[in-house]
């Protein structure tokens, strides 16, 4: 059997886009005060049937990605779950405490209502995905607008839709703000 | 050789032969079915043309109405109704209402401590205090309100950006009608870009359309295969002929659409 990995094309979409942002980009200063190259929306597609979308052109720290969607889902907020499995990439935004407030977890597991409910997400999406596979509703967003000031840093990744098309299940992930060489090859991973 | 001149409306032909091709037959929740891919998006360059389509009349003036109304916060087909704009009757309840839909989102946001946001003015505050910000955000998926609505939003976020000197704006579009719903929320979404960067003094830039389960419906087939066939006029311009004090106080006779030259309207029924 021929290893069909050994042959796979060098140029990809995650490359191409950096060399896009890079040739074509405008500068543009920013919140950190770092300064930007920046373009304006993008759009990439991964057939996961094909392999993990997992960045090969630099080494990406595949145990952070996978302990902080798990931290996600928990609905979890502090960053002290984090740290107890290795994983310190929210330390700089947290409280002294290690909060972070109501972040991506919080928004997933535990979106709260005007009259003092809350909504899972979550558990939501899977329920329509195994009794209504066909609704185009399948969605979770993390940009509420009511916790956004309490929160320690906005949603990047702010709104993820889901699809059932025949036998597969399809992703969009909407990403209001992109980092290269160091925010982007996480939630490409995640929302596989 | 035969050079084809680039034209933006191609980008929207383009997506209803992909439908064609590669779409996937797949039942829907009006009961209508659907051809359906998923994941699409398309750029407009606002300095170059309106993007109203011209290989089928497009009701403009519906458009321009029912953005005005979503500025006023208005949730109710009534002011519509006396505007000549019959588009969102079908969901009405027997008073007119339609829930907390997008004029309500968007400018009257209520939290679970009894805040109330008005999002679009704090989107014009941004774009002009804090142009380079990445969180000009504007989200009608208020996710406690989904059950008291009428219609789930398919319009569901959209982002401004500025480089440049020109505002952008990005639009989430999670359920899309290429026939009949697409060409009017790609000009209502130009328009209010446009409106945005009036307001702040802005050259307009790229409005870029993005959309998740991209259809087309099974009664609406022998249309699109007629649209295909056409080709594009020249897109209009769309200009604005006051300038208000702020973005609630636009009026339709502030627009002045100029040049749209169209192929005749194809008439299809709306799956509601």
């Amino acid at each position: 059997m021929i290893d069909t990995h050994a042959h796979r094309p060098v140029r990809s979409q995650y490359e191409d886009f950096m060399r896009h942002v890079y040739t074509t980009g405008v500068t543009k200063t920013d919140r950190t005060g770092t300064g930007t190259i920046s373009v304006f929306g993008h759009q990439m597609r991964f057939d996961l049937r094909e392999g993990f979308p997992l960045v090969t052109t630099k080494k990406v720290f595949t145990k952070a990605i996978i302990v902080e969607l798990l931290w996600f889902l928990r609905g979890d907020r502090n960053v002290k779950w984090l740290q107890e499995r290795g994983c310190t990439i929210w330390d700089e935004w947290a409280g002294p405490d290690g909060d972070l407030g109501p972040v991506y977890g919080v928004q997933w597991r535990s979106w709260p209502t005007p009259e003092g409910g809350h909504i899972d997400q979550i558990a939501e999406v899977v329920k329509q995905l195994q009794t209504t596979p066909d609704s185009r509703r399948i969605i979770v967003s993390a940009w509420n607008v009511a916790d956004l000031g309490k929160m320690a840093l906005m949603p990047c990744h702010v709104f993820v839709t889901t699809d059932a098309f025949p036998r597969a299940a399809r992703c969009s992930l909407r990403r209001k703000s992109v980092r290269f060489t160091c925010g982007k090859p996480f939630p490409r991973g995640h929302h596989s | 050789m035969t050079t084809v001149a680039y034209h933006p409306e191609n980008q929207y032909l383009d997506l209803i032969r992909r439908i064609l091709d590669e779409g996937v037959e797949r039942p829907d929740r009006t009961g209508t079915g659907t051809l359906a891919v998923f994941g699409h998006q398309m750029r407009f360059n606002l300095a170059k043309g309106f993007p109203l389509l011209t290989t089928k009349k497009l009701h403009y003036r519906s458009i321009a109405i029912e953005l005005l109304w979503f500025l006023r916060g208005d949730t109710n087909v009534k002011w519509l109704q006396e505007n000549k704009v019959s588009i969102w009757d079908e969901w009405a309840d027997e008073n007119g209402d339609l829930g907390p839909v997008y004029g309500k989102q968007w400018r009257d946001w209520v939290t679970a401590d009894g805040r109330h946001i008005d999002q679009i003015a704090e989107l014009v505050r941004l774009i002009k205090k804090d142009p380079t910000s990445r969180r000009q955000v504007v989200s009608a998926w208020n996710v406690g309100d989904l059950p008291s609505m009428k219609l789930a939003p398919c319009h569901c976020l959209f982002q401004t950006a500025v480089m440049g000197g020109k505002l952008h704006l990005q639009l989430y579009q999670r359920s899309c009608d290429v026939f009949l719903g697409v060409p009017f929320n790609i000009a209502s979404y130009a328009l209010l870009q446009i409106l945005l960067a009036h307001q702040c003094d802005l050259e307009v830039g790229d409005f870029v359309w993005t959309g998740g389960d991209v259809h087309i419906y099974s009664n609406h087939l022998e249309q699109v295969k007629t649209q295909i066939t056409r080709t594009p006029f020249p897109l209009p311009q769309l200009r604005i002929l006051r300038k208000p004090e702020s973005i609630d106080e636009y009026r339709f006779e502030d627009f002045e659409l100029v040049g749209y030259e169209a192929h005749p309207h194809i008439k299809g029924a709306v799956a509601v």
